[in-house]
C-alpha cells in the first residue's frame, strides 16, 4: 500500500516538475525574443539619435548661422562680440521688447521611428 | 574436453555396484549446469558493469554540464552571434565643447543584379537620369552583359534611394553604407583631415581615415569597445570658425597666397583653433595631386605642414639665452654698429639704429646686428640647445598624420654664420605650430609645452626651460615691441598683447631668396603680464599698398589681422578686456532707458 503510494506520488512530482521545465524554458525562450526585439529597437533609436545629432550639428553649422544673422540683421541686431562691448552691468540697457508667443501647435516629427507598442 | 554424460567407466562400475547409473548422469549434469551458470553470471555482470560505466558518463557528462552552468555568470546566448568582419561604425569626433565636428550617417550603396533585371536598358536610362554623373551607354553595357553584380554608387541619398525605387526595377537593391558627414564642411578641414571606405561588402564598409586626425587617431575610431565615446579635441568650434573668417579676410586684404594661424593654450599647449587657408571640404576631399610645389594644394596644411624660414620671430630665443645665461640683463647695452662682417658674409639692419642698443631695444626695434653679436656671445651650443629644447630639431609631436612626417630645415653644417643667421630667423626653417609651441614655452614661465589637439583634462606643467624671471623679462619685451616697436599695429586694447614680427624673403628655388616675395608672421601672446594664450600668424608673399607705398613686413601685414583675431577670439573665449589696463574704454552705444 506505501509503496503504491510512493509511486504516486513520485509519478506525479516527475510530471510536476516536467511540467515547471518546459515552462521555464518557454519563458526563457520568450524573454531571449522580447531581448531581442529591445536591441533591435535601441540600435534603431540609437542611429535616429546620431542622425539627429548630424543633423543638429549641420543645421548650427556656423557658415549657416552667420547666413541666419546677416538675413535676420533687421530684426535681431546681431553684432560679433568685440571687447568693447564687454561693460559693466549698470551700463547694460536692457531691450523693453515684448516676445511674440511662440505657435508650436501641430509638432511634426522628424524621425521615422514608429511606435512599438 | 567435453566430458560425456554418461562416462562409459564409471557406468560399468556402478553397475558391479548395483547402483543406479542414472545418478551419475544427473551428477554430470549437475556439474555442466554448474559452469554454465558461472559463466552466465560473468557474461551478466560484465554487461552490467558496461551498462554502469555508461550511465556514470552520460550523468557525469550532466552533472559536469550543470556545474558549468552553476559556475559561470549568466550569459545572454542572443550575444553570441557572429560579428560581420566588416564593421562600418567609428566614432563620432566632437570640440572641447561637445560640439559635433565628424559623424557617422547612415546611407545607402546602390548596387545593380543584372540577371534579375526585367528592363536593362529602361533601367540604366532611369539612373542615368536621377545620377547625371552616369554614363548612359556604359550602364547599358554593363546591365545587358554577363556579369553577375555592379557596384552603381557607392553613397545615395534618400530622395535619390526613392527616385531609384520609382523605377521599379528588381534588379537594383540598396545595402547599408555609413557615410563620414563633417557637418561643418570646410571648418576645421586640415585638422579633421578626412576619411574614404577600406574594405567594402554589400552590409558595410569600412571607414578609413585618410589624413588630420582622422589618420592619427584610425585604430582609437575604430575601435569596437570605445565606439560610443566621442574623440574630444581641444579644438572650439566658434573660435575656429572665427579664426577662419577673419584669416580668410586678412589673407583676401593682403593679396597673400596662403594664410596660416594658431591659437594655442600657453599652459597646456592644447591648440584652441588653427587654420590654414585655403583650405577644402573634407566631405568631398579632392585627390592628391603631385604639385612641383606642395603648398599649391589646398590639402596642404600650412601651419603644421608649412616650413618656413620664420625670420625675426627667432630672435627672441637669442634673448632668452643671453638673460638665461646671466651674459646680461635687459639693460645691458649691445653694440649694434653695422654692418657687421664676418669673412664675407655681411650683416644689415633695416635702418641704422646708432651704435648700440640694450638688448630690451635690440627686441624692440628687431636690430639684426645686436642679435647676431648676442648669438655670438652665448654660442652656437648655447643656442643649438635651447632651439633643440623647444622642439625645433624634431618633427612637431602633435596629433597629426602629416605633422609628423614634417622635418624642420636646420643649418647642414652649424657655423658661426649659421649661429647668427639662425639668431635672426634665416638658415632655419620650422612650422608655425613648432613657433606657437617654443613661444608658449618661453612665456608662459619657462615650462616645456606639448602641442596637442586633444582636450586635456589635467596637465602636469613640463620640464623647465627658462627661469621665470627670464620668461617675464621675455614677455616684457615682447610687449614693448606692440607698444613701441615693429607690431604697433597689433595693440588690442585691454589684452595687452606682446609679440615678436618676423619679415623672412622667401627662399628661390633656382637659389637665393626673392626680393619681393616675403613670409611675415607675427607671434603674439597674451595678455602678457600673465599670459593665457600663444598665436602665431603667417601669411605667405602679403602685400598691401599703404601710404603710396607696397608694403611686405609683417608689421604691416600680419600684425593687423592678428590684432583683427584678437579681438574677434577673445571674447568668444570668454575673456573679458582687463579694463584697468585699456585706460580710455569706449562702451556700447545703447543708452541706459530711464
Amino acid at each position: 500500500m506505501t509503496r503504491i503510494l510512493l509511486y504516486v506520488v513520485c509519478c506525479a512530482m516527475v510530471l510536476v516538475t516536467g511540467y515547471w521545465a518546459y515552462e521555464e524554458n518557454y519563458e526563457t525562450q520568450d524573454a531571449q525574443r522580447r531581448v531581442e526585439t529591445l536591441k533591435k529597437e535601441i540600435e534603431q533609436q540609437r542611429e535616429a539619435i546620431r542622425v539627429l545629432q548630424a543633423e543638429w550639428a549641420f543645421l548650427n553649422r556656423p557658415s549657416r548661422l552667420r547666413a541666419l544673422v546677416e538675413m535676420n540683421f533687421n530684426d535681431l541686431e546681431l553684432l560679433e562680440i568685440l571687447p568693447q562691448h564687454y561693460a559693466d552691468v549698470e551700463f547694460v540697457a536692457f531691450p523693453q521688447i515684448e516676445v511674440p508667443q511662440l505657435d508650436l501647435n501641430n509638432p511634426v516629427s522628424v524621425s521615422e521611428q514608429e511606435d512599438q507598442n | 574436453m567435453r566430458t560425456p554424460l554418461r562416462p562409459l567407466a564409471r557406468i560399468i562400475d556402478a553397475r558391479e555396484k548395483g547402483e543406479n547409473p542414472d545418478h551419475i548422469e544427473a551428477e554430470e549434469r549437475a556439474k555442466r549446469n554448474h559452469v554454465r551458470q558461472v559463466r552466465l553470471r560473468q557474461r551478466a555482470e560484465s554487461r552490467l558493469l558496461v551498462l554502469g560505466l555508461f550511465f556514470l558518463a552520460a550523468f557525469g557528462t550532466v552533472a559536469v554540464k550543470m556545474g558549468g552552468l552553476a559556475m559561470t555568470g549568466p550569459q545572454d546566448p542572443g550575444a553570441r552571434q557572429t560579428v560581420s568582419a566588416i564593421s562600418s561604425a567609428r566614432a563620432p569626433i566632437v570640440d572641447r565643447n561637445g560640439a559635433v565636428l565628424a559623424t557617422n550617417l547612415l546611407t545607402s550603396s546602390l548596387y545593380a543584379h543584372p540577371h534579375e533585371m526585367i528592363e536593362p536598358v529602361k533601367a540604366a536610362e532611369g539612373l542615368a537620369r536621377i545620377f547625371p554623373t552616369l554614363d548612359r551607354d556604359k550602364l547599358i553595357a554593363d546591365f545587358t552583359g554577363t556579369r553577375k553584380f555592379i557596384w552603381v554608387r557607392k553613397t545615395v541619398s534618400p530622395e535619390e534611394r526613392q527616385a531609384v525605387h520609382e523605377l521599379g526595377e528588381p534588379g537594383l537593391l540598396f545595402g547599408t553604407r555609413d557615410l563620414r558627414l563633417y557637418p561643418n564642411g570646410a571648418l576645421a578641414a586640415h585638422i579633421l583631415g578626412g576619411a574614404k571606405f577600406g574594405e567594402e561588402s554589400v552590409h558595410a564598409a569600412e571607414i578609413l581615415g585618410v589624413a588630420g586626425v582622422e589618420q592619427r587617431f584610425n585604430a582609437r575610431l575604430n575601435d569596437p569597445d570605445t565606439l560610443d565615446t566621442p574623440l574630444e579635441l581641444s579644438i572650439d568650434l566658434t573660435v575656429q570658425a572665427a579664426m577662419e573668417q577673419v584669416l580668410g579676410t586678412g589673407m583676401r586684404l593682403m593679396q597673400a597666397r596662403g594664410a596660416a594661424s594658431i591659437l594655442m593654450d600657453a599652459h597646456t599647449g592644447e591648440i584652441i583653433a588653427m587654420a590654414s587657408l585655403p583650405d577644402f571640404d573634407p566631405n568631398q576631399r579632392p585627390a592628391a595631386i603631385n604639385l612641383a610645389d606642395p603648398s599649391e594644394s589646398p590639402l596642404f596644411n600650412r601651419a603644421a605642414q608649412g616650413v618656413y624660414e620664420l625670420g625675426s620671430t627667432f630672435k627672441i630665443f637669442a634673448a632668452a639665452n643671453t638673460l638665461e645665461l646671466g651674459q646680461g640683463t635687459p639693460e645691458t647695452m649691445i653694440d649694434t654698429r653695422g654692418p657687421l662682417k664676418y669673412g664675407q658674409f655681411t650683416i644689415k639692419d633695416f635702418k641704422d639704429y646708432g651704435p648700440k642698443l640694450s638688448v630690451h631695444d635690440v627686441m624692440v626695434h628687431s636690430s639684426n646686428i645686436g642679435t647676431a653679436r648676442m648669438a655670438l656671445a652665448t654660442g652656437a651650443g648655447a643656442q643649438q640647445e635651447l632651439l633643440k629644447k623647444l622642439g625645433f630639431f624634431e618633427p612637431v609631436p602633435v596629433e597629426l598624420a602629416e605633422a609628423s612626417l614634417t622635418q624642420p630645415l636646420l643649418p647642414p653644417r652649424w657655423s658661426d654664420i649659421s649661429t647668427m643667421t639662425v639668431s635672426y630667423g634665416h638658415g632655419i626653417a620650422a612650422t608655425p605650430l613648432h613657433l606657437a609651441t617654443a613661444y608658449a614655452s618661453v612665456t608662459n614661465g619657462g615650462f616645456l609645452v606639448t602641442p596637442t589637439l586633444l582636450k586635456q583634462t589635467e596637465t602636469t606643467p613640463g620640464a623647465s626651460v627658462l627661469r621665470p624671471e627670464t620668461s617675464a623679462q621675455l614677455r616684457a619685451m615682447l610687449r614693448a615691441v606692440v607698444t613701441d616697436g615693429t607690431a604697433s599695429f597689433g595693440e588690442v586694447r585691454g589684452y595687452e598683447v606682446g609679440g615678436k614680427t618676423g619679415s623672412a624673403d622667401k627662399p628661390n628655388p633656382d637659389g637665393g631668396y626673392f626680393e619681393d616675395k616675403v613670409i611675415a608672421t607675427f607671434a603674439s601672446v597674451f595678455p602678457s603680464s600673465d599670459p593665457k594664450y600663444v598665436m602665431v600668424v603667417t601669411l605667405d608673399e602679403p602685400s598691401i599698398e599703404i601710404l603710396g607705398e607696397t608694403r611686405r613686413t609683417a608689421g604691416w601685414t600680419a600684425v593687423p589681422v592678428s590684432a583683427e583675431l584678437v579681438a574677434r577670439l577673445m571674447p568668444l573665449l570668454g575673456e573679458r578686456p582687463n579694463i584697468a589696463s585699456a585706460g580710455n574704454v569706449q562702451y556700447t552705444g545703447a543708452k541706459p532707458q530711464q
